[in-house]
């Protein structure tokens, strides 16, 4: 095996190692929105945001205990409701580019007189649960509200 | 025979039909010795079992004598629903059978926003006819048509999680028909005195009257103003809201959890986590 072969081996095995962590996930971000890249530590596969420190970000959970997209709604509601003091401003579900039906919880909150949107979408894939989050400030957060539920959508895995 | 005219003011006095009152009549006997001609319905006024079957009074004290007390204090768990029974009317109206209702809500609610929601309470108690009573720091005390209370409830315990909910219906009617008919006694008494004044032909006779006809006027302001009072309260019922702002720990910084699943990753979520990009 050539030297320049091994090289290339290797190359594509880095790229498949970077495209493995990132388990396959693929989301358009909104307009003007930068992706950041995440350590290995971070409990995010994805994170990107924009000027005004909206950010949007999705966590891929491997879940080993069975549970429906029900109880995972019901128990991210109960987390940030009742101990976290954020307030449920609304619930829907969303139809993702994978196939699969999402359930978007629109939250908000109060901090230091600042108002915060806060939206968790969940994506039941089976054995893996993707958890997409968005927020910011409410100012800047509700002028791409409309982007980051098109991003939502877009998502696949 | 000449009867003195005080003593004649000092026997009306105890004629006024309200018990345990300065006017309390001593017996029926008292009654009967001061008994004016044709004057059975004042009478019937003073004692309120026989006041249901003549005088202005008649149909409503029949209606009331048959109604028991309704005093109902409730406290009651978050979640739970209490449906006091609305009074008839926004005014009391005689001859009425439904007992007199004042009805009060006192709430702790938990919200996001508290400024935002208290200004969304009163400008809902306008809209429904009612008004702002007080507000003080996070309460706000409101008044609303007591037609409106339950669907003024219903909507302040939409605005947030509801911690304590309190309801009384108060029933007075009991102590409003007392009042009424006390007042319709003092003022016969009133008017009896004002006919001994006007016939009194000694200084000092027509002083001891003045002096009654003035204690007893007194006395009938006074329940006058009673009866305006439980009027207004129970025409329009109270409701107070205690807002307390949700904890505020989770962007800036973290707090103990009040429960906690055995999932880690719900354990992290929130803006603080998802916008720390440092």
């Amino acid at each position: 095996m050539t030297r320049l072969a091994l090289s290339l081996l290797t190359r594509l095995g880095l790229v498949l190692c970077v495209f493995m962590a990132a388990g396959c996930l693929s989301i358009e971000p909104p307009p003007d929105f930068v992706e950041r890249e995440e350590y290995d530590w971070s409990s995010y596969a994805y994170r990107a945001l924009n000027a005004d420190a909206v950010v949007l970000g999705v966590r891929e959970i491997h879940e080993d205990k069975e549970a429906s997209l029900g109880f995972w709604t019901k128990a991210v509601k109960n987390r940030l409701q009742a101990s976290h003091a954020y307030a449920i401003l609304g619930e829907e579900t969303l139809k993702v580019a994978s196939g699969e039906t999402a359930t978007l919880i629109r939250m908000g909150r109060e901090d230091a007189g600042v108002q915060y949107d806060y939206w968790v979408a969940l994506v039941d894939a089976g054995s893996t649960l993707y958890v997409i989050e968005a927020g910011g400030r409410r100012e800047h957060f509700s002028k791409v509200e409309g982007a980051l539920r098109t991003s939502i959508k877009s998502f696949s895995h | 025979m000449r009867v003195p005219l005080t003593a004649l003011a000092l026997a009306g006095l105890t004629l006024v039909g309200c018990s345990g009152g300065p006017f309390a009549p001593s017996d029926s006997k008292a009654r009967a010795e001061y008994e004016p001609s044709g004057g059975g319905s004042y009478e019937a006024e003073a004692t309120p079992s026989e006041g249901a079957d003549s005088g202005p009074l008649a149909d409503r004290g029949r209606d009331l004598m048959e109604i028991d007390d309704q005093d109902e204090p409730v406290d009651m768990p978050k979640g739970a629903k209490k449906a006091p029974r609305a009074p008839s009317g926004t005014a009391v109206e005689p001859g009425r059978s439904s007992p007199l209702l004042i009805y009060t809500a006192s709430l702790d609610v938990a919200v996001y926003q508290v400024q935002a929601t208290q200004k969304k309470v009163i400008s809902m108690a306008k809209a429904m006819g009612g008004f702002l009573a007080r507000q003080d720091g996070q309460v706000v005390i409101i008044r609303v048509p007591a037609l409106r209370f339950e669907a003024a409830l219903d909507k302040i315990e939409s605005y947030g999680d509801v911690i304590r909910r309190q309801i009384e219906a108060k029933d007075v009617t009991e102590e409003f028909r007392d009042q009424t008919i006390r007042l319709r006694n003092l003022e016969v008494v009133r008017a009896r005195l004002e006919t001994l004044l006007s016939k009194a032909d000694k200084v000092k006779d027509a002083l001891e009257v003045q002096r009654e006809l003035a204690r007893v006027t007194g006395q009938i302001e006074l329940i006058k103003g009673r009866l305006r009072y439980m009027e207004d309260r129970i025409a329009y019922s109270t409701i107070s809201v205690n807002f307390q702002p949700r904890p505020q720990n989770d962007v800036a910084g973290g707090a103990p959890p009040a429960f906690r699943l055995p999932f880690e990753w719900i354990q992290e979520l929130g803006l603080q986590s998802l916008m720390d990009v440092r």
